[in-house]
């Protein structure tokens, strides 16, 4: 079935360890702080949410298949947020959440492709505008499964943590990265 | 290579890119022009010849003594990697 698929075990290791990684940080360092420092702000949204960064990463790099490699893990770490910090999330956001950075990534892909000229085919300013489009239909569609109907407030509140969580996330990796080149001229 | 480590090396570059255009690296810029040009020239093993980068965009308009210092010190920063072989002009660009 996985090879029929075309899906490997390493990827999904690597994918599930940056997925719950990212996740881990979000709900146990970020969280708290932004309950101490804008205790107003509901506790459905984070205003710095690193997983959609791996969302991104993941669909942009490995396409469709970036989806079934994350659903585990996405349903995983939904299930720790609704029964272990009794947050209410419904059973369709992280599917949602999944199908709107595919739509992106197919949308500015689209819009790319006929214009490209480089080789790599990938970018960092295509990366953003993806996580930027996905961002916006996430809060939407998350802020509609949450209450029922379009809120505004929730919109935004999404939106602006994952687009945060992106940037964030790649200048982690830059940091990590520039470290790990520090490092192994040592070793 | 596996489609994991494909993917992962792929990463790397992006991020690369992004270290470089933000300018967050502490290379100078004809280091940095070279390094982008051997990105965009380098094959599928991340291999390339001086040729190809002495007449891509980013290097061509360098002056000669400037381009190959340039490639000296980024194989110092053990950025570029010379070809084992040492077949003249091969270079492969390191996995950052």
């Amino acid at each position: 079935m996985l090879r029929r698929l075309n899906l490997d075990w390493l990827t999904f290791v690597v994918v599930s360890v940056g997925y719950i990684s990212a996740y881990t940080i979000t709900s146990g360092l970020v969280m708290p702080l932004q309950k101490i420092f804008k205790p107003q702000l509901p506790v459905v949204f984070s205003l710095l949410f690193l997983p959609h960064g791996i969302r991104v990463l993941a669909v942009y790099f490995l396409g469709w298949r970036g989806i079934l490699y994350l659903i585990p893990c996405s349903y995983l770490m939904w299930a720790i947020s609704v029964y272990g910090s009794s947050i209410d999330l419904a059973i369709l956001s992280p599917l949602a959440s999944l199908s709107v950075v595919y739509v992106a990534v197919r949308m500015v892909k689209t819009f790319t492709e006929s214009r490209s000229t480089d080789a790599f085919g990938f970018s960092w300013k295509e990366c953003l505008a993806i996580a930027a489009i996905a961002s916006v239909f996430n809060g939407i569609v998350l802020s509609i499964l949450h209450g029922n109907s379009f809120n505004w407030i929730l919109m935004i509140g999404y939106s602006s943590g994952d687009m945060a969580g992106q940037i964030v996330l790649l200048l982690l990796l830059i940091a990590f990265m520039k470290i790990n080149r520090k490092l192994s001229k040592f070793i | 290579m596996s489609n994991a480590m494909k993917q992962l090396s792929r990463l790397s570059k992006l991020i690369f890119e992004m270290e470089i255009d933000l300018g967050l690296s502490d290379l100078s810029q004809p280091e940095k022009l070279v390094l982008m040009a051997a990105h965009e020239q380098s094959d599928a093993d991340g291999q390339f010849q001086t040729h190809q980068l002495l007449s891509h965009p980013l290097s061509a308009k360098m002056a000669r003594p400037t381009f190959f210092r340039a490639l000296k010190l980024l194989e110092q920063k053990e950025l570029l990697l010379r070809n084992p072989d040492k077949k003249r002009g091969l270079y492969s660009v390191a996995e950052t």
